[in-house]
């Protein structure tokens, strides 16, 4: 009975653990983002990232930090909150096989949700930190440093399938008569599948983010050396590949024969609309306990499509929602079988605890419910669509087609060839970087 | 039920108790941390001394006693996943060469942003008439570099299961600025091999 009273005593101080208290903060932030009120987001930001510093999901805070500097041009603090963001994953990365700290919290997810595990960002969270760390360089004028970050998110791009295929392989199949290709298999889970995440086409390249790509491959053309640029047409090849349906022919008229890049021509990286949000979806699961049918009770993530979605114009390259959904189809196995072995424990907890007492089953129960919701912790700052596009200079000028009436922004110096990255929002604030090709 | 906690226990204090005292190292003698992941210390010792003992051999710098020839350090490009500064490999060369008294080099020219603006600047005092022009450095006396020393740095990185294994390639060569030949070239290879612990903290 103490055994079984101390356990109770710790799903209950685990529950309050669960807490994520910087709600209020991230609302907050949310409606500035939204509203492209970068300014006033980024001490919003840092405050955050301060205060949340020794949080276990301090990761998410440093990301935002990330983006907000970038959009102000604070670029030295986007720089210090991407490696700070960087190092935390890659921290967590190189812990031990068996590593105590993971144990620890595997186990208190187990018994309340995923929430109280550290975030570690996504391998796609991981690509793109490196990858505005990489423009955060170009801006500054060093395109050395800038190669650097992208051959870190390149090396994350090539490990992305073998990391994967471990989750998806993961190491126990069995619990207690809980299989995990009856958990796989079953019709209520495919059905979820397919409607929250999409049917999965099983090709490695669709855990590529073609808008990392796309940076990279600029990034590459900006230098002189014959390399880079061999490097560079290798990836757009490899973008022609991924979305064919693009008009590549257009990039490539930017450039000269030569490899060299025009001044008369303005490459442009689109970011518009908000992430979508993450919300947690219940799925019910029938399960035969003790000889008696009960239901395993699942909490998953699934993105709510927000109202704004972006602009259309331009070329296609990357949909954040996609994104997600790619990555939760190779995740699905392994996060599904530990959300059910999760879902299986608490149930066993409740029924040995209402065997012995109502009112502790009962309290079981209640606290089952209140705790029973998936990680919808995401990089929320992020855009829902990256799109590109390649615009006349006229004049020393650009037109940007966003909004009712064109924005015309003044290129720093013609002479030069730009790469432009832009941040629209609904309400059509502009924010802009040059970059020199 | 005890025997896992006190496993747990015991586990937490030989990890508090494994953490290893301060002390000083000898990177010259492989002492000291090592990563995978990273160039480390002893890496640029080696690097450097490998590249020092290749170019004293080679002869391009002519006897003892020989005209001092005035060397520039050029590019070395980074090609790795790593920020590093190269004058961490450059500075050891050019101290080593500078003791042989058969090489001074040159602060004042570089690629990009030379190490010593002064030089530049004092000339510049030359059309302020607060300054004595006695004082200021006459034209001509600056020495243009007969050699630059130009190079890589990359990196291949290969993975298996947890297990990697990194390969750093230093190249560097040194060419005749006036005839464009390079007289002297060398590649140093440094290849480390790890992977995560099975257990820890």
């Amino acid at each position: 009975m103490p055994t079984r009273l101390t356990s109770l005593f710790f799903f209950v101080a685990l529950c309050g653990c669960s807490a994520f208290t910087a709600k209020d903060d991230l609302e907050q932030l949310d409606r500035l983002t939204q509203q492209g009120l970068w300014e006033e987001a980024r001490p919003v930001t840092q405050r955050m990232a301060r205060e949340h510093g020794d949080s276990h999901h301090r990761v998410i805070f440093h990301l935002h930090e990330l983006i907000a500097s970038y959009w102000t041009a604070d670029l030295k603090g986007a720089l210090k909150a991407g490696q700070r963001a960087e190092k935390e994953m890659i921290d967590h990365e190189k812990r031990a096989t068996v590593s105590l700290r993971n144990l620890g919290s595997k186990t208190a997810a187990l018994l309340v949700n995923e929430t109280v595990r550290p975030y570690r960002g996504s391998l796609g969270d991981r690509q793109l930190v490196n990858t505005y760390r990489a423009l955060c360089f170009w801006r500054l004028g060093d395109l050395e440093a800038a190669r650097v970050e992208m051959r870190r998110a390149a090396d994350l791009r090539a490990r992305s399938i073998d990391l994967y295929s471990k989750m998806i392989q993961g190491s126990t199949t069995e619990k207690n008569g809980l299989k995990k290709d009856h958990v796989l298999e079953h019709e209520a889970v495919r059905s979820f599948q397919a409607r929250h995440y999409g049917d999965g086409r099983d090709r490695e390249e669709e855990l590529i983010n073609p808008a990392q790509v796309f940076s990279e491959a600029i990034l590459y053309a900006a230098s002189k050396d014959a390399k880079h640029q061999h490097h560079a047409k290798r990836l757009l090849a490899t973008l022609e590949k991924l979305i064919p349906e693009a008009d590549w022919e257009q990039l490539q008229a930017a450039w000269k024969k030569d490899g060299s890049s025009s001044a008369k021509h303005l490459v442009v990286m689109v970011e518009s609309g908000s992430a979508p949000k993450l919300r947690s979806e219940s799925l019910d699961l029938p399960f035969t306990f003790n000889d008696r049918l009960t239901y395993l009770h699942l909490s998953l993530p699934v993105f709510d499509v927000g109202a704004n979605q972006g602009s259309s114009l331009g070329e296609p390259l990357a949909n954040r929602m996609d994104l997600f959904n790619v990555e939760m189809r190779h995740r699905w196995p392994s996060l599904l079988w530990s959300q059910a072995v999760s879902a299986w424990l608490k149930a066993a907890v409740e029924n040995q605890l209402a065997k012995e007492n109502e009112w502790l089953g009962l309290a079981a129960s209640i606290l089952n419910s209140a705790t029973n919701r998936a990680d919808t912790r995401s990089w929320s700052s992020l855009p829902a669509r990256w799109r590109w596009m390649v615009l006349p200079v006229l004049d020393g000028q650009v037109s940007l087609p966003f909004g009712e009436k064109e924005q015309k922004l003044i290129v720093p110096d013609s002479e030069k060839a730009w790469f432009l990255h832009v941040k629209t929002n609904p309400s059509h604030r502009l924010h802009s970087a040059f970059m020199e090709r | 039920m005890r025997f896992p906690a006190f496993l747990l226990m015991a586990v937490a204090l030989t990890t508090v108790g494994c953490k290893s005292p301060t002390k000083y190292v000898d990177p010259g003698n492989n002492e000291g941390l090592v990563n995978v992941d990273r160039i480390n210390t002893q890496d640029w010792t080696k690097a450097a001394d490998g590249m020092i003992a290749s170019l004293k051999a080679s002869g391009v710098l002519g006897p003892a006693g020989s005209e001092r020839k005035v060397l520039m350090i050029s590019k070395i490009s980074n090609e790795t996943r790593q920020h590093i500064d190269t004058d961490l490999l450059t500075k050891k060369i050019r101290v080593a060469l500078s003791k042989t008294g058969r090489v001074v080099t040159s602060t004042a020219v570089g690629q990009g942003d030379v190490e010593e603006p002064g030089v530049k600047t004092v000339r510049d005092l030359r059309s302020d008439d607060e300054f004595d022009g006695k004082t200021l450095p006459n034209k001509g006396e600056l020495k243009a570099p007969r050699y630059g020393l130009s190079g890589k740095i990359i990196e291949n990185l290969v993975r298996d299961g947890k297990n990697q294994q990194s390969t750093i390639s230093f190249q560097l060569s040194l060419t005749d600025l006036k005839t464009g030949l390079a007289e002297w070239e060398e590649e140093v290879e440094i290849s480390k091999y790890g992977g995560k612990a099975t257990f820890g903290w």
